[in-house]
């Protein structure tokens, strides 16, 4: 008897859930010890000299003080960044919806839309370049391209997933109460495709974010941040192309706290629809 | 008046290799004001007549007229409560409510009105600016009930609306049923396979038989109202409906009349 119940008697430890800052501060230490020794290995083995957290933060307030970076305040190639990514992302999500929505009211648009978009789905986005620059030339008009193209299918699939995933016992339920075509659109199938749609943007913005970053270091522009990290090599600045590299992360972090979060707390927590297949993209 | 005259429907596949006739040679007449049951065994094509009734499903053959107008399309005047309430989840209860004005026109002011008057009726004002995951099954179903009666329909059509409510909870809105029934006094064509709710709230019930579904028979209900499950002559005509249900051949008719 006591045997038995000794078992159960053991005091066990109650693991508790540390909060979020707490788990922010443990992997910033995590990362800044970590960076420490690389640095001073590669330093003191190989001779190579890596930026210590101390330069990059250093050289952080500088360029955010507004120093030149390769003729252009940080702001600026941050700027230009923003606004290409925006700019894609936009024609990206217009065009994606619209054939998605195409997609599912016409089987035979479904036929050719979807076998199509999951065969170039898995397509690297730098891997059209050549056809970038050969359609549009270098420039802007040619990254604006490659961030489309990274960010069109995600969104394509997801739309037409998020549709479909809307019950047909719904769309009976609006017909039987009156609503026209229109209604059915805006207020049932748009609202209902919503937990797929926001997965997809979710993909769709992070996969375009990484290709423009991509882009713009091969593809003939003179700003954005893709471009100075690589030029970064030339003029030895190692520091400002950790701190591009953080400006690029934060970016990714603030879009998913700020936006995709507040989003689904708002519309999907509130709905009890819970949350379908929002993996986090940003890695 | 609703009307059905030499009623067929056969299910196809979508490949069309397979068919199954559901419905045979239906006829059906339902006044207006009156409180039909359906009842019979799973696949007996109570729920398809339901949905061919509701304009969702077109019949194979065979017509309904609901005041000598066709029947061909889903409309605000044969309002239907599903099994599963199907509310709008990114709706709150009150939005919900005013979702078949909305479709009308209606201004929004005067739609949320109404729609607050409504969910009085029900029982449901202080839950207006919830959202249905967070409702109880009868609360739901209840407002399921509100947003087809705002729109003041000249059928309602239930289709098992109260299988997913405890017993308790099911008489309630059993009674709140009837109580709306009597005030509003529409026509209900009510789908269920429970006999006793059959008996409890209808005026007439038909009973369906399958392979393919039929109209076995069709019974009134002349049991005085407010009726009790309780009493003799309701287990009596309950016992008889179980076996109308199970056999080809219609039983005795029990006495009805006598009272212990």
């Amino acid at each position: 008897m006591t045997v038995t119940l000794a078992y159960l008697s053991v005091p066990y430890r109650v693991s508790t859930m540390p909060n979020g800052g707490t788990i922010i501060l443990r992997s910033a230490l995590f990362l800044l010890i970590f960076w420490i020794i690389t640095a001073f290995a590669a330093q003191t083995l190989h001779g190579i000299p890596l930026p210590t957290p101390g330069q990059t933060f250093l050289r952080g307030i500088e360029l955010f003080s507004g120093s030149l970076f390769l003729q252009h305040s940080i702001y600026t190639h941050l700027g230009y960044s923003l606004y290409r990514w925006a700019l894609g992302s936009l024609i990206a999500v217009l065009i994606g919806s619209i054939l998605g929505f195409v997609a599912t009211s016409h089987i035979k648009a479904e036929r050719i839309i979807l076998p199509l978009s999951a065969f170039f789905q898995p397509v690297p986005s730098l891997a059209w370049i050549p056809l970038a620059i050969l359609l549009l030339g270098l420039g802007t008009r040619s990254t604006i391209f490659i961030i489309f193209l990274a960010g069109v299918f995600p969104i394509i699939i997801n739309v037409v997933a998020g549709i479909k995933s809307v019950p047909s016992s719904l769309l009976r339920a609006a017909a039987m109460l009156g609503a026209s075509p229109q209604i059915i659109f805006w207020k049932v199938l748009v609202p209902g495709a919503l937990p797929h749609t926001l997965s997809g943007l979710r993909t769709s913005l992070a996969n375009s974010w990484r290709a423009l970053i991509a882009a713009e270091m091969v593809g003939g522009t003179d700003l954005g941040l893709g471009y100075a990290i690589l030029q970064c090599r030339w003029s030895l600045d190692y520091p400002s192309a950790f701190v591009a590299i953080f400006i690029i992360a934060l970016i990714g972090l603030i879009i998913e706290r700020g936006v995709f979060r507040k989003i689904e707390l708002r519309t999907i927590k509130v709905w009890g629809m819970g949350n379908q297949g929002g993996d986090q993209c940003w890695s | 008046m609703l009307v059905i005259e030499e009623l067929y429907h056969t299910y196809v596949s979508t490949d069309s290799e397979q068919t199954l006739p559901a419905l045979a040679n239906i006829n059906l007449t339902v006044a207006d004001g009156e409180f039909l049951c359906l009842i019979g065994p799973s696949g007996s094509g109570k729920s398809t007549l339901l949905n061919i009734m509701a304009g969702f499903i077109t019949p194979t053959q065979g017509t309904i007229k609901l005041d000598n107008r066709r029947v061909n399309q889903p409309s605000p005047e044969r309002g239907v409560v599903f099994q599963d309430h199907n509310l709008f989840p990114w709706l709150t209860v009150l939005e919900n409510v005013a979702f078949g004005l909305h479709c009308q026109g209606v201004p929004r002011q005067r739609a949320y009105r109404i729609a607050q008057e409504m969910l009085t009726l029900v029982d449901l004002a202080d839950y207006s600016f919830f959202h249905p995951h967070q409702l109880s099954g009868g609360m739901k179903q209840r407002v399921a009930l509100a947003r087809v009666l705002v729109l003041d329909p000249l059928v309602l059509l239930m289709d098992e609306p109260f299988n997913a409510v405890d017993p308790q909870t099911r008489r309630k809105l059993q009674d709140q049923l009837l109580t709306l029934w009597k005030q509003h006094r529409k026509t209900i064509i009510f789908v269920t396979h429970n006999v006793d709710e059959a008996i409890y709230l209808a005026d007439r019930v038909a009973i369906f038989g399958a392979q393919p579904g039929h109209i076995k028979t069709e019974m009134q209900i002349t049991l005085p109202r407010p009726r009790q499950s309780t009493t003799a002559s309701f287990q009596r005509l309950k016992t008889y409906l179980l076996q109308l249900m199970e056999q080809n051949i219609p039983p005795d008719l029990p006495n009805l009349t006598s009272h212990h």
